[in-house]
């Protein structure tokens, strides 16, 4: 218990990582909170450098379809359905 | 080790806590503030662990740039966020047996893994350096590829992130420098005869 071994991280990383992959299906219709789970499950797996990249062209996205569309909910974003 | 043991506890505590109310918010820029106070807790962590340099890229990368760009693009956007945060209690269930499922799956790999029982304290670098130099010692030689590789990474991200937001509004006086350039005297200067006591 006081003794704080690599285990301790390990598991506090599958948390982090569980709690990231909830929030995914939990806000599946605000994209917002998703690249915020996305964002927690790359810290909880240690990838920076994608981490980084990834909320900026999401974002980048996510400003170019709202400039476009005028709405960011998932449940409109079907524009490849045909 | 005890001093240790205790903040482990209260950074992990406060990083399950912040990582819960980020996907449980139901404002979005609480969401952002929450993974923020995430972060920090999270660059605790590495502190705690001897990785002093990514604790300090942690927060000046994520809590200076990344979670900023949130909040910009959170408030930017003119979005009914609580439409948006319908379903939340409908998917609820489902939601919590999909994460019992991936904590299961975790659990089960852990059984199978032989924890080491030591401290987690990363390698002391030898011969005195101090963690920045040890890193930034074989950042430059032995990853050198992989460094140009986050590197190209990075920057494919920040062409791809300006190619997509930038527009170019038409009607707007811009300057053009080719135009500029390829003038020539010919062009640029225009001699006229003008008579006496008279205008153009």
């Amino acid at each position: 218990m006081m003794v704080i071994g690599l285990t301790h991280y390990l598991t506090l990383a599958a948390i982090l990582f569980t709690i990231g992959v909830a929030g995914i299906i939990l806000n599946h219709k605000n994209i917002i909170v998703i690249l915020m789970s996305v964002e927690l499950i790359l810290l909880a797996l240690l990838i920076l450098t994608v981490a980084a990249a990834e909320a900026a062209i999401g974002l980048a996205v996510l400003v170019a379809y709202y400039r476009n569309r005028g709405s960011i909910a998932v449940d409109d974003i079907n524009a490849l359905k045909g | 080790m005890q001093a240790q043991a205790v903040f482990f506890w209260i950074f992990a505590a406060v990083l399950v806590a912040s990582a819960l109310a980020v996907i449980s918010a139901r404002n979005p820029v609480h969401s952002v503030l929450f993974l923020i106070l995430a972060f920090v807790n999270a660059a605790g962590l590495f502190l705690l662990m001897g990785a002093e340099f990514l604790g300090m890229i942690l927060v000046v990368v994520y809590v200076g740039a990344v979670a900023v760009l949130f909040l910009f693009v959170v408030m930017l956007l003119d979005v009914d966020f609580a439409e948006l945060k319908q379903g939340f209690v409908r998917y609820l269930p489902i939601g919590a047996v999909i994460a019992l499922f991936v904590a299961g799956e975790l659990g089960y790999v852990a059984l199978g893994w032989n924890g080491s029982p030591e401290p987690a304290v990363a390698a002391a670098p030898s011969g005195g350096l101090t963690n920045t130099a040890a890193l930034g010692r074989v950042l430059y030689t032995q990853y050198f590829y992989f460094f140009q590789a986050a590197g190209l990474i990075l920057l494919t991200a920040m062409v791809g992130a300006i190619v997509l937001t930038l527009r170019h509004k038409a009607g707007v006086k811009r300057q053009d420098i080719a135009a500029q350039v390829g003038r020539s005297p010919a062009t640029g200067v225009e001699l006229r005869k003008v008579p006496s006591r008279a205008g153009l």
